[in-house]
Parts: C-alpha cells; sequence; structure tokens
C-alpha cells in the first residue's frame, strides 16, 4: 500500500530559467485588460492588486512602465474623506488592507504627501481596540493580518507612536500556539501566512524576542515538501505564494539557510507561464500578478542577480525601505 | 437595453422572493448553462436555488451599477424606504454571486442598523453564500457580526436559546468544512461562537459546559476519523481539550472509563482519578485542581488509544503526527505545573552539520545510531524522574520504532524519522533525560 505525500510532479518540461520580459508584459497588460466583467469582479481588490504588479515591477527595475501619474491619482480618490482610510477602488469602503498598499505603493513612488497622511493615521489609529488587536474596518473584524497592517502602515508613516504598541504585542502573542506558530485570532491554528504576518509585526515593533525562534523555524521548514514547493499547513499542497510567507519569515528568524535553497528555485522557476508569462501557484495553472510578486520576492530572497534585494518584512524593494530609514528587527 | 433592464430586475425580484418564501432553502449554485433558452435563468428544485451562467455576467455587471448609484445615499440614511429595499434586492443576487466584496456586505450591515432587514434572512442568505463559496471570509464574518448581535439579544441566564444558536451555526460551518477542505474561516467561526457562548454564560464551572465540550470532543473523533488529511479538523480537537482546563466539574463519569483504560496500560491501580494522576506524576506541592486532573486523563486517553488506531488505520499522515506532538507538549506542560517547576527547554539544533543545499529536516542527525548523542547530564526534576515521564519516553521511542520497520510504508518511515527529531531537537525529551 503506497500512500504518496500530499504534493505535486514537477512536469519534466517545466522552465528552469527566468522568463523577466515575459512577466514584465504579463503585468503590464493585466492592469489593462478590457473584458470589463472580469475587471469588475476583481474591483474589490484593486488597490492590493495595483501594489502586487507595481512592486513586481519595481524589483526588476520595470515601474516606469506604468504612469506613474494615474496611479498616485487613483489611490487620491480611493482616500476616504471622512475617516482617512483607504479603499480598494473608487466608491468602495475604506479599509486597513488597502490602506496598507497604497501606503506602500506611495513609498514606492516617494510621493507620500499625495495623500492626507495624517488622516490615515488617524484612521489606523480609531480601529485599535482595548485588547491591543484591530479590526479591518468599522465593522469589527479582528485577526493577526490587520494587526500587522496597522503597524507597517504607521511604521512607513514613520508614527508607530499612535497607538498602543504594547497592548497591540500582547494580542498578537495570544494568538501564539504550542508549536510557536501563529494563527488569524486567538485560538486559530498555525497558518504560514499569519506567520508571516506576525512575525512581520514583531520584526517592526522589535519584538521578535516572544517567538522561541529554532521551534517555529523547524515548523516553517517542515512545510518544504519533496517537489520543493512549500505549503502553510500540514498535508497542503505546496504554493508560490506560500514560498514568500515562509521564506520571508525564515529570513525574519535568520533561518534562511535550514531550507533547502536549490529545490524551492526548482519548484518557483516550474510555476512560471511560459506563454502568457507570471506565475500561478502551482505549475500549469492560471498565473495571476499576486503570485508573479511573491515569485519575484522569494527569488529575490533566494539571491536572483537580475531582482533587485526585497525587505522580507514590508514585503518593498530593500531601497525604499533604506532610503526612507525603515527601522525594524531581524534575527 | 429597457428590455434587458427589465429581465434582469425580474431575476433579482424572483431570487429575492424565493429567499423570502423558503427559509428551508438549502443550496444557491451557479448552473454551468451557457446558452439563453428564453426561459427564466432562475432555477428552484427541492428547496435548492440556482442561477444559470450565461446570465451571471450582465445581471451583475447591471446590479454593480445600480447599488454604487445609490452607495453614498446608503451610508447617510438617505433613502427612502422603497429605495433600501431595492437595494435589499440587488444586494442578495450581488453577494450570491460575488461574496468577496466587502463593501456590499457594509451595505448590508447597514440595512441591518436601519432596521430594514432582519436577522433570520441574513442566517439564510449567508448560508445559502457559503453552500456556494465555502471559504468565503466575508460572508464568515458577516455571519459572526449577526451572530454576536443574536448573541446579544439572549438573556444571561438563557443558557438554552444559546445553545440553539450554536447548534445552527455547527450545521453551517461542518457544511463549510464539508464543502471544502482544510477550511480555515469555517474552523474558526465555529471556534469563535463556542468561545463567545463560554465568555457570555460564564458557565464553565457547570455540567452543562463540560457536556458541550465532550460532546465536540466526540464529534472531532467522528470528523477526524472520516478527514484524516486535514489538520484542521485536529486542531479544533485540540482547542476543545484546552477548554477542559477551564472547568473544575468533575466529570468521574467519563474520566473514570478513562481511568480504567489507563490503568491496565500503565500497571497501577488507584481508587479515584487524583489518586491515579499522583501515582502517575507523584504528590504534588501544589494544590492540584480538578480541572488539571481531567485534563491529564484526556490527553493520555488521546495519545494512548486514539492515537493508536489513527496510526494503524492511517499510517503516512503528518497531520495525525502533529497531533501527537501537542499532546505530548501538553502532557508535559501540565506535568511542570502540577509540580510546579519550570520547563526549560534548550532547544539547541548545532548538532545538525547543515550543508548548504539541504532541508534541516533532512539533515541526518546520528538519532537512530547506537551511539545515542549524550547531553551533559544534570539533576532529574520532579517531572523527569515521575512515572509518567519513564512511560512516556519508553512508548514514544516504542512508537518511533514500530513505524520505522521495512514493512511500514515510507511516508509512515519519514514521519516517525520526523518525529524522533522533533522530540529531541525541539521539545528535549530524549533518552539521556531518563534511566532507560
Ligand atoms: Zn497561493
Amino acid at each position: 500500500m503506497a500512500i504518496p505525500i500530499k504534493d505535486i510532479k514537477l512536469p519534466e518540461d517545466s522552465p528552469k530559467e527566468l522568463l523577466l520580459d515575459k512577466h514584465v508584459e504579463f503585468i503590464k497588460r493585466y492592469g489593462k485588460s478590457d473584458d470589463d466583467y472580469e475587471f469588475g469582479m476583481s474591483d474589490y481588490l484593486r488597490m492590493s492588486g495595483m501594489y502586487w504588479g507595481l512592486t513586481a515591477l519595481e524589483l526588476v527595475d520595470k515601474l516606469h512602465i506604468l504612469p506613474e501619474n494615474d496611479v498616485i491619482d487613483f489611490i487620491k480618490r480611493c482616500q476616504d474623506p471622512e475617516t482617512g482610510g483607504i479603499s480598494a477602488c473608487i466608491d468602495h469602503d475604506p479599509h486597513l488592507l488597502y490602506t496598507l498598499s497604497a501606503v506602500q505603493i506611495l513609498c514606492m513612488y516617494d510621493r507620500l504627501d499625495a495623500v492626507d497622511a495624517s488622516a490615515v493615521v488617524n484612521y489606523v489609529t480609531s480601529l485599535q481596540l482595548p485588547d491591543g488587536s484591530f479590526t479591518g474596518d468599522k465593522w469589527g473584524e479582528v485577526d493577526t493580518r490587520f494587526s500587522f497592517c496597522a503597524v507597517a502602515t504607521l511604521a512607513l508613516l514613520n508614527r508607530l507612536d499612535a497607538i498602543d504598541v504594547e497592548k497591540a504585542v500582547s494580542f498578537v502573542e495570544s494568538c501564539k500556539n504550542f508549536d510557536e506558530g501563529f494563527g488569524s485570532r486567538p485560538f486559530s491554528e498555525s497558518h504560514a501566512g499569519m506567520v508571516y504576518c506576525c512575525l512581520g509585526f514583531l520584526s517592526i515593533t522589535g519584538r521578535l524576542d516572544i517567538v522561541d525562534r529554532d521551534t517555529l523555524a523547524w515548523w516553517l521548514c517542515e512545510r518544504q515538501l519533496p517537489s520543493g514547493g512549500l505549503n502553510g499547513r500540514p498535508e497542503k499542497l505546496p504554493d508560490v505564494c506560500y514560498s514568500w510567507w515562509v521564506l520571508s519569515s525564515l529570513t525574519m528568524l535568520g533561518r534562511l539557510h535550514w531550507i533547502s535553497a536549490p529545490a524551492l528555485k526548482r519548484f518557483i522557476l516550474a510555476c512560471q507561464d511560459v506563454e502568457t508569462g507570471g506565475f500561478s501557484d502551482r505549475p500549469g495553472d492560471v498565473a495571476d500578478p499576486y503570485h508573479t510578486v511573491f515569485g519575484f520576492a522569494a527569488l529575490s530572497l533566494l539571491g536572483f542577480d537580475s531582482i533587485k534585494p526585497v525587505n522580507p518584512t514590508f514585503c518593498m524593494p530593500q531601497h525604499v525601505i533604506d532610503k526612507l530609514k525603515i527601522k525594524h528587527q531581524l534575527l | 437595453m429597457e428590455e434587458d433592464n427589465a429581465m434582469y430586475e425580474k431575476i433579482l425580484i424572483d431570487i429575492k422572493n424565493l429567499i423570502r418564501s423558503d427559509p428551508n432553502l438549502k443550496d444557491f449554485c451557479i448552473v454551468p448553462i451557457n446558452e439563453n433558452k428564453n426561459k427564466s435563468p432562475v432555477l428552484y428544485e427541492e428547496h435548492n436555488l440556482g442561477l444559470e451562467l450565461w446570465c451571471v455576467k450582465y445581471v451583475y455587471a447591471y446590479l454593480y451599477k445600480q447599488l454604487f448609484k445609490l452607495r453614498r445615499l446608503l451610508s447617510k440614511n438617505r433613502l427612502i424606504q422603497q429605495k433600501s429595499e431595492e437595494i435589499d434586492k440587488y444586494l442578495i443576487s450581488a453577494l450570491l454571486i460575488h461574496p468577496e466584496v466587502a463593501t456590499f456586505w457594509n451595505m448590508r450591515r447597514e440595512l441591518v442598523e436601519y432596521g430594514v432587514i432582519n436577522l433570520d434572512i441574513e442566517l439564510l442568505l449567508t448560508k445559502l453564500v457559503l453552500s456556494n463559496k465555502s471559504k468565503s471570509n466575508e460572508a464568515f464574518a458577516y455571519r459572526k457580526w449577526i451572530v454576536s448581535k443574536l448573541m446579544k439579544g439572549i438573556y444571561k441566564h438563557d443558557v438554552v436559546s444559546t445553545l440553539a444558536l450554536l447548534n445552527q451555526e455547527f450545521t453551517v460551518t461542518e457544511m463549510a468544512a464539508q464543502n471544502s477542505p482544510n477550511n480555515y474561516h469555517a474552523w474558526n467561526h465555529r471556534m469563535w461562537c463556542l468561545q463567545s457562548a463560554f465568555v457570555k454564560h460564564d458557565f464553565a464551572d457547570t455540567p452543562m459546559y463540560l457536556n458541550l465540550v465532550f460532546e465536540q470532543l466526540d464529534f472531532s473523533i467522528r470528523w477526524i476519523q472520516s478527514h484524516i488529511s486535514e489538520h484542521a479538523g485536529f486542531h479544533y480537537r485540540q482547542y476543545l481539550l484546552k477548554c477542559v482546563l477551564n472547568s473544575c466539574c468533575s466529570v468521574s463519569e467519563r474520566t473514570g472509563k478513562i481511568r480504567c483504560l489507563l490503568e491496565t496500560f500503565a500497571h497501577i491501580k488507584a481508587c479515584d482519578d487524583e489518586g491515579f494522576v499522583q501515582q502517575l506524576l507523584g504528590r504534588s506541592s501544589t494544590c492540584v485542581n480538578r480541572s488539571m486532573v481531567n485534563f491529564i486523563l484526556l490527553l493520555l486517553e488521546d495519545l494512548f488509544y486514539f492515537m493508536d488506531q489513527l496510526n494503524e488505520l492511517f499510517p503516512g499522515h503528518e497531520a495525525v503526527w502533529y497531533h501527537r506532538r501537542f499532546l505530548i507538549f501538553h502532557i508535559l506542560q501540565i506535568a511542570h505545573e502540577y509540580h510546579n517547576v519550570v520547563w526549560f527547554r534548550n532547544v539547541n539544533v548545532s548538532g545538525l552539520m547543515l550543508n548548504s543545499n539541504d532541508n534541516i529536516i533532512n539533515v541526518d542527525s546520528g538519532l537512530s545510531d547506537t551511539k545515542y548523542p549524550k547531553l551533559p547530564k544534570y539533576e532529574l526534576d520532579a517531572v523527569e524522574s515521575s512515572y509518567l515521564y519513564k512511560i512516556l519516553l519508553k512508548f514514544e521511542f516504542e512508537h518511533i520504532q514500530g513505524n520505522s520497520l521495512s514493512k511500514c510504508i515510507d511516508a509512515q518511515r519519514e514521519l516517525a524519522r520526523r518525529h524522533e527529531k522533533w522530540l529531541h531537537f525541539i521539545l528535549c525529551f530524549n533518552k539521556s533525560n531518563s534511566f532507560i
């Protein structure tokens, strides 16, 4: 009886080189889809979509191929004059997720002046609850992802002092499990995506000391499957976006060298679409900007020369973080 | 154009009316019919609702436009009743088709706050949405918002109403978990509901609390047996096991049975649960409360019986071995608490020589060699010198050996090897800590 481990097999003919030009074309095209229906369907996360695409472009030094003014103008129009929060798209409701994406884009262009930054700070501050957690918007859903968005936004605006950091840390700590992994709320299962958010949060607040580094790094390394790809939880399939979440987490913990880099590289490269360009979650699936930026970012951490260094905490080009002198802790 | 709009309106009204008139609707889905056959694309059969694919695109584009025309006025509460009801109609279809749009859910929240729609319809709508898109984070977030409103409306002494609400949520989360494996949001929702009920009624020290937890533990056994590779199901069980720690009630009917099982296994005999735990762990210097005794017994039952059974039936599953880790970790942790000693784990992986191309998990640790890497030995603490510690060590290492035999499947041997390394390097639970 042979029960194979849940994994995939890389196709023989999968790409082994980085198809850089194709990916640039892919991102460029993606912003201009003329299928109205498809386009309207992704309005609800447009701001993050732009952050993924633009970050991918900047990582390969091609940010200039898209018109900066249109982007900045769009972001301006997405800031809610009442709350200061930023929405995914014009007329949609503001949310922390898109507020962070917008601020990240503005930092890349060095155009923080384009929005009312103090209104953004007020918005973020207004979402902290007495237990230190953050809600994503005024309707009250709590998630460690939002804790990350809050401190990342404030750190990029150099206003971390605007919230109760100590309480925010104790909330995140209350979401830690016995395996030292984190879930989205207290009692939730450890999940590599949430591990990234919580480590990123702790990196920004300078409190990585609250995790047992090697216990968590061990759990993260166990996410690597025989195909070389990484999954986000036990017995799940490998996925390119988890390459980023797990790898950036290991980098923050100073344990990047614990994983098999050649195997992971092979897996990520195999997820490129040779025809359309872009990366997909697994070989053969449809490519999208989300997996494309995380594919790039992971390859950057693995030391690909043709991709600029990426910052593991913010998932932004390192030179942007350097220029803005954003403090954060890495082990 | 006008004609088309009239057709879309008709579709939207049909859907709204079906939802209003049939509280027993079970299921919504988009039916893959690609061409317009000149009949209504809204299908309704045996409490199931369907919408033919060909019209989805147009209907969505139409209602998207209508909804954003009214968005501002709604949030300012400047709409007349009739317009609000129109929005309700648009939103129902919008969310059935595309539940990830947070702004649409927010508009429904506003309608609820203005008293335009009632909460029962919202439970039905979210259930239908989840029957089609079982992983929708936004749908669960909204449902949570509705459930907390309902829970607020229940009197503090009325646990029965809360239990009824819980049962309803259990049904929905089970459906969502059935539909998509390892459904993170579904299990989170379930735990959130339980947790909210506990906080609201503060009834941990009544028998009802543990009964509820045990009922769920029994459910989780059944769930796990049919979803063996879903770690999310194991995690739910782990949450429930930890819930036991909140209650100091005695449940000797249940724990007594566990004790009988364990007595044969451990070759000891005791007259009650406390006495049994004392034989396993030695006399505690602090006061031992009932919750600890319950917890230890349940963890041991899971480790010695439930895990053994799963291991036999389902070799090669990481989720099973991860649950084992949870059990051993918590047995050791509670044992330290029992003796009021600090658990000092010196996690040290420096013994693993890394070459640059390998994953640390796969590096040969030399653990299976006869020459066992000996740690410098210090004096054993109260936990390490307990009888339980010894049988646990013996049990774990026999388990590892038994699952490393050549007759075992590869995946199982690999997991046994990983388990040994994890015990050694991460938990610092190894033979050098004992006399064996
Ligand atoms: Zn993915």
